[in-house]
């Protein structure tokens, strides 16, 4: 008997029209874990997400899942469930019908069936939801049912392609939370495509971040959060305050003022990071200490924004709304414990 | 603003005076007809006679849509699901015999399986047969043939579209739930496919039930539907009660079919954003649509080729004596008009059809669209016209338009009337769609601007519709050219028009007579099949039918 090792993937390619869309991708998903696939949109993760299941082919790499090789497995064999962007519910069907598709095979009787649509429901918070059509759900209730249906015939590994994605900000934290409490009572490999990386935070015990239809990291989401590495990275995860840097022999200097010491590198250029942790507002220049004349700020409530233009270019702070800010032209001085330096950006970057 | 309003009326009018006052007629003549009585009626009831037309239209009708299907189905697969080099050109073939002309499809499938038909002559010569072996003429068989024909292309096409507008992440989830292929053929697509496939169905029977072209000439005296006995009722019986008792009956049941499809029209529409993948086939998925394809081609091509050759074949071989024939008056002939004659007036009645269907179609779009609320309800009592039998029209003019208040039975008006009535639902069905979509706000913001009605028209409208004006007007054309039933009950001798010609040829006998009717079919398909390759060259591209 072989090891419930979960999902393995190694170097899938794929290619449509000429183009490289899945450029050698490796991962695995050990069984209990849940792996969020995070990327802009046409970097692949979708394409990834479909060659794991089987609805593409694969030009080159391998699947396996518990050590059994995928190939010449059809998609409708694997036992592989799947929660489709805007969730590809069965028109002509009712709720009860879509969550009971997937049962068809599996011999038991009517009742047990209806005993089974009608537990997953209740999972789901849809409780005497059967008769209704798909089409009188809301957004939020027709998520359920998809989830409900992926789980019906107890699949050994899940996917979710973008699942939340085309409904609104509050519906999707809170069925974020509900999502996370099946994953982990299901207990079951999962991967989460998403071009969100809150939801991707959110969901995942690792990350991995696609790029060009390659992974260009990966880690648990704290590791990664707090380590970006390349710019990219960075950027992709909501950092906007990158700026040019040098390395000189104590530590990094800009133009637009501030040195950060203790950070080790080869003298030259570099990309510095300016991390929005713990930075507040100075009354003059000095160490870690970056310089600029306000040029917006944003009430947002609890929070404020405050846009400033440097000499290195433009940077934008969050503070609480208590702190008094400068007027828009007024020069600000503001202090920045935490930077990174980033890594050069790998070939191609 | 009057000048509008009057320009609007006119639509409305020309429906009053032409479809409604007829039918009226047909209504009132059934019942109270001259020196009638409720017994002229009883042989509909006593003479079993016309239950078994009615059962033979039924079953006729049904058996051609099934036959219909089952081939549209395959074609619509390959024409939604996969993509091939000279695809839009196999989709225009499949789409021709549509618009061919009913007694051009009839000659098409005689100069195949007819006596000295092309399959007839190939088989003796093989097996030096003295008896053609195939009998097919005057059997229902080749009325099923020729009516698949027909439909099929049209049928696969709207199935087609609905095919296009399936989600096919419904079918991944489908996959991922474990489903096979032919699992998912049934439980998933066919399910949603059914609007399409019963729009196509209520259509192809619509057409099958009220065929009188392909009946009359293929079928021979012994079947009759509902509507070549109209045609004999009122041409040959003269009992018109008993005629338009009939013709009342299938209008009814012709309107029922109508709401059918105008209920599963529009839901096979296609609603929220469709994902398509353009996905690698495998070997058996290429060769099955090949297979596929080349059955659709030869459905279409061989009838037309044999319709070709046997054009050109004489006695002594190959000859261009049947087009010769064509241009030149044989004198001593007991045919009234000569062939040269009748193409003259084809031309000129389907000349003269264009021009009062265009503007007549096009004002009645706009009127619909003056109606906010109740528009898709004036503009399905626009489109009537199109759910009534040619025969029936033909009826209802024979019945009203010969006495007074409207006497115009001598006048060629008479023809153009019926052809205008048949061809302008066309051009108001192709205008309206780009005029419901149109931005109102672009005409109001041309008038902000200071653009008077003429203008706005001229500068805002016409970019917009010109291409629905020309495909309709079109279709509008060819259907005067082909139109065949009510020309043959309403036409005066000295009006015979291309298709009458070819029916009369056709029934004389003389190889020569048998050799025009041939070759007037060969022209006759040509000028229709040129109108619409004009069509599918203007038209928005895609699946689906104009």
């Amino acid at each position: 008997m072989t090891l419930p090792t979960g999902l393995e993937v190694k170097s899938v390619e794929f290619a449509a029209a000429g183009r490289e869309i899945v450029a050698g991708v490796s991962l695995t998903v050990p069984p209990g874990e849940t792996l969020a696939v995070l990327g802009p949109s046409g970097c692949g993760k979708t394409t990834l997400l479909r060659l794991i299941a089987g609805l593409e082919p694969l030009a080159a790499g391998s699947v396996h899942f518990n050590g059994a090789d995928m190939a010449g497995v059809p998609a409708h064999r694997r036992n592989f469930g799947m929660v489709f962007q805007d969730f590809a519910l069965f028109p002509h069907m009712s709720v009860e019908r879509n969550v009971a598709f997937g049962l068809g095979r599996s011999k038991l009787s009517r009742a047990a069936v209806r005993e089974r649509v009608s537990e997953l429901l209740k999972m789901a918070g849809l409780a005497g939801f059967e008769a209704r059509t798909t089409e009188a759900l809301s957004g939020g209730e027709r998520q359920r049912v998809a989830l409900a249906r992926a789980l019906a015939p107890e699949p050994r590994l899940l996917m979710f392609d973008e699942p939340l994605g085309s409904l609104d900000r509050g519906l999707r934290e809170r069925l974020l939370v509900e999502l996370r409490a099946i994953l982990e009572r299901v207990a079951i490999p999962a991967i989460y495509v998403t071009h969100d990386q809150f939801e991707a935070f959110a969901i995942a015990d690792r990350m991995a971040i696609m790029r060009d239809g390659r992974i260009v990291r990966a880690g648990q989401p704290r590791e990664v959060y707090e380590r970006p590495g390349t710019e990219f990275v960075a950027r992709f995860l909501g950092f906007s305050n990158i700026i040019d840097a040098t390395f000189d022999g104590r530590g990094v200097a800009t133009t637009a003022g501030g040195c950060w010491g203790g950070l080790a590198g080869e003298p030259g250029p570099a990309r510095l990071l300016l991390r929005g942790e713990g930075a507040t507002v100075a009354q003059g220049m000095g160490e870690q200490v970056v310089a600029g004349i306000v040029s917006g700020k944003l009430f947002q409530g609890a929070r404020q924004r405050i846009e400033l233009e440097t000499p290195v270019g433009a940077l934008e702070f969050e503070f609480d709304s208590t702190q008094l800010l400068p007027p828009a032209g007024a020069e600000i001085f503001i202090h920045v414990p935490a930077v990174q330096v980033l890594e050069r950006e790998p070939l191609g970057g | 603003m009057a000048v509008t309003g009057l320009l609007l009326a006119v639509p409305a009018i020309f429906l009053c005076l032409f479809f409604i006052y007829p039918l009226q007629g047909i209504l009132r003549e059934s019942f109270f007809g001259q020196g009638a009585s409720l017994s002229d009626l009883s042989p509909l009831v006593t003479d079993p006679y016309f239950a078994q037309r009615a059962w033979f239209t039924l079953w006729e009708a049904a058996a051609s849509t099934v036959l219909t299907l089952l081939i549209s189905l395959p074609c619509a697969y390959v024409f939604a699901r996969h993509e091939f080099p000279g695809k839009s050109i196999v989709l225009a073939i499949v789409t021709v015999p549509f618009v061919m002309p009913t007694i051009v499809v009839a000659v098409a499938f005689t100069a195949l399986t007819g006596p000295q038909g092309v399959a007839n002559s190939a088989l003796q010569w093989l097996f030096r047969l003295n008896a053609p072996p195939i009998a097919l003429v005057n059997t229902v068989w080749i009325i099923l043939a020729a009516h698949v024909f027909y439909n099929f292309g049209m049928a696969a096409r709207i199935i087609a579209a609905g095919w296009a507008g399936l989600d096919e992440r419904i079918d991944d989830a489908a996959k991922m739930l474990g489903a096979g292929r032919v699992e998912r053929f049934f439980r998933v697509t066919l399910p949603r496919l059914r609007p399409a496939i019963l729009a196509a169905s209520s259509l192809v029977f619509l057409f099958c039930f009220t065929s009188f072209g392909v009946v009359l000439v293929l079928g021979g005296p012994q079947f009759n539907t509902i509507e070549t006995e109209i045609y004999r009722e009122t041409a040959f019986l003269f009992r018109l009660p008993l005629a338009a008792a009939l013709a009342l009956l299938q209008l009814l049941f012709t309107f029922l079919v109508m709401g059918v499809y105008t209920h599963f029209q529009a839901r096979a529409a296609s609603t929220g954003n469709v994902v398509q993948r353009r996905r690698e086939h495998t070997r058996g998925e290429t060769v099955f649509a090949t297979v596929v394809m080349m059955a659709a081609l030869s459905v279409v091509l061989v009838p037309v080729g044999a319709l070709v050759e046997r054009s050109f074949h004489g006695a002594a071989g190959y000859t261009f004596a049947f087009y010769q024939a064509l241009g030149e008056n044989v004198s001593g002939r007991a045919i009234f008009t000569t062939p040269r004659a009748a193409i003259g007036h084809s031309l000129g009645f389907a000349l003269l059809t264009l021009a009062c269907s265009v503007p007549i179609g096009t004002l009645g779009a706009y009127g619909a669209l003056r109606f906010k609320h109740h528009g898709a309800w004036v503009e399905a009592l626009l489109l009537m016209p199109l759910g009534v039998s040619a025969i029936t029209l033909a009826l209802g003019f024979i019945i009203t338009l010969d006495r007074p208040p409207l006497d115009i039975r001598g006048s060629w008006w008479l023809l153009v009337i019926a052809h205008t009535l048949i061809a302008y639902p066309f051009v108001t069905r192709a205008v309206g769609v780009p005029l419901r979509t149109m931005d109102r706000h672009l005409r109001e913001a041309a008038r902000m601007l200071g653009a008077g009605p003429l203008r706005v028209f001229l500068t805002i409208d016409l970019p917009l519709i010109w291409r629905s004006l020309v495909v309709g007007g079109v279709f509008a054309f060819a259907t005067s050219m082909g139109e065949f039933g009510a020309t043959l009950l309403i036409a005066r001798p000295e009006w015979t028009t291309l298709p009458i010609a070819i029916y009369r040829y056709f029934g004389r006998p003389g190889s020569l007579n048998y050799g025009e009717g041939l070759a007037m079919s060969v022209v006759l398909m040509g000028v229709t099949a040129a109108g619409f390759l004009v069509i599918d060259r203007v038209r928005v591209r895609g699946l689906g039918v104009f």
